[in-house]
């Protein structure tokens, strides 16, 4: 079996292979997200939810299923709490804030079902770098970190109204950095968090 | 392109002034009460029995500088630090020169109050004039230094049990709570509560230390 079977074969069993944009070069848009931290962020710092949450992406078709893109973001994740917080030699109690800003720097590629309907799904996976801004101030004492951290970013979505001069999506994507850094208390971390969003997307 | 380079640099720009912004924070300073305790995590604290805890509260700043704050609560914080102890299986002892451990309980005058760059004999001198021998010793980098609020009542506790320095390298500090700007700016009765509950809960967010299982 060839290398280029195999592949049909396989997008036909995920039910993506078919016709696709034919005319339209580059997607770009924008984006307003909803996250919930998972992993280590919820575990260890926050457990809100962000309402605050932008994205910026482009990508190029590769193929007229295909596009190759990146992707550049930001989520504030934050909260005030009375909830201890524990570090290697010390504890926290007592009013805290807390705030977790992730800017997440992608390159994307995209497989897109066969056109025809409304509704176009796709598939994703981002790749590339987090930088995380960790703060929390507690008494007259503020305490932040930074890292950068490779990372990666599945993504399920929905084109809801394709043909369309501006296009709607909804999609969720998970993002998954690495178990790496330093954050308070000197610990690494996967601060992970899932985000749920709409972009409104134009085609040239 | 040229839309998508746009919104591009808007995004960037946008996010670059949403980084700067914090939402629903207070300004700092802040006046957030907290309670802080920071141990040495080398420390065994169930291989010591006894602890001294001396019958009067230090009050730390400048020297020369003016002390507006009360003393009335003195009696109380030692009571708690003590009462803590004794519940977790310490014998208290009079003679210092018999303890184990030693709790110097003492209240800051100052704001943005360093502990890790407080003057050892200012810290422990005034008790154990033995302890100023000149060499003032660095704080182990395991020890995470916070800054305090004037009137916070700070709670050192240090294992002597070995010695102190130049006999020892390492600074005997083994333990320090921290109840954040808690002994002003309210009644007699809250503050009171705020000192109890609040030594309370430094101990009780230390569960090692104990002599005997609480």
């Amino acid at each position: 079996m060839t290398p280029r079977l195999r592949a049909a074969i396989f997008l036909a069993a995920l039910g993506l292979a078919g016709a696709a944009p034919a005319q339209a070069q580059v997607l770009g848009g924008l984006t307003y997200t909803w996250a919930n931290p998972a992993g280590d962020l919820s575990k260890n710092f926050i457990g809100n939810d962000s309402w605050l949450g932008f994205s910026v992406e482009g990508r190029r078709f590769f193929n007229p299923n295909m596009t190759i893109g990146v992707s550049l973001g930001y989520t504030a994740f934050y909260e005030s709490t009375t909830e201890p917080i524990f570090f290697p030699g010390a504890t926290v109690s007592g009013e805290q804030y807390r705030s977790m800003n992730v800017f997440p720097l992608l390159a994307t590629a995209h497989l897109y079902s066969k056109a025809g309907g409304r509704i176009q799904t796709y598939i994703g996976l981002g790749v590339g770098v987090y930088y995380f801004r960790q703060l929390m101030d507690v008494g007259p004492t503020t305490v932040t970190t930074n890292n950068w951290i490779i990372g990666f970013a599945p993504e399920l979505g929905f084109i809801i109204n394709k043909g369309a001069s501006k296009e709607l999506a909804i999609f969720g994507k998970y993002n998954y950095p690495a178990n790496a850094g330093k954050f308070l208390g000197g610990e690494s971390g996967s601060y992970q968090y899932l985000s749920v969003g709409i972009s409104i997307m134009g085609r040239r | 392109m040229r839309n998508i380079l746009r919104a591009t640099g808007l995004a960037v720009i946008v996010g670059a002034g949403l980084a700067a912004c914090y939402p629903e924070r207070t300004n700092q300073p802040n006046n957030y009460a907290s309670i802080t305790t920071i141990h040495d995590t080398l420390m065994a604290f169930n291989s010591v029995t006894t602890f001294y805890v001396p019958d009067s509260v230090v009050h730390l700043g400048p020297s020369g500088g003016s002390d507006n704050i009360s003393h009335a609560f003195d009696s109380l914080i030692i009571a708690r630090t003590a009462a803590n102890m004794t519940s977790r299986g310490y014998t208290r002892v009079v003679d210092p020169l018999a303890a184990d451990l030693t709790l110097n309980p003492a209240v800051t005058l100052v704001d943005n109050y360093d502990f890790t760059g407080l003057d050892w004999c200012v810290t422990w001198g005034w008790a154990y004039p033995w302890t100023c021998t000149g060499w003032i010793p660095g704080y182990p980098t395991d020890i995470i230094g916070f800054e305090y609020s004037a009137a916070t009542v700070l709670i050192p506790m240090a294992d002597l049990s070995g010695g102190v320095p130049p006999i020892i390298a390492r600074p005997p500090a083994v333990w320090l709570a921290g109840l954040n700007g808690v002994v002003s700016g309210n009644s007699a009765s809250i503050i009171a509560d705020q000192i109890a509950s609040g030594i309370n809960q430094a101990f009780a967010q230390s569960p090692y230390i104990f002599r005997t299982n609480p």
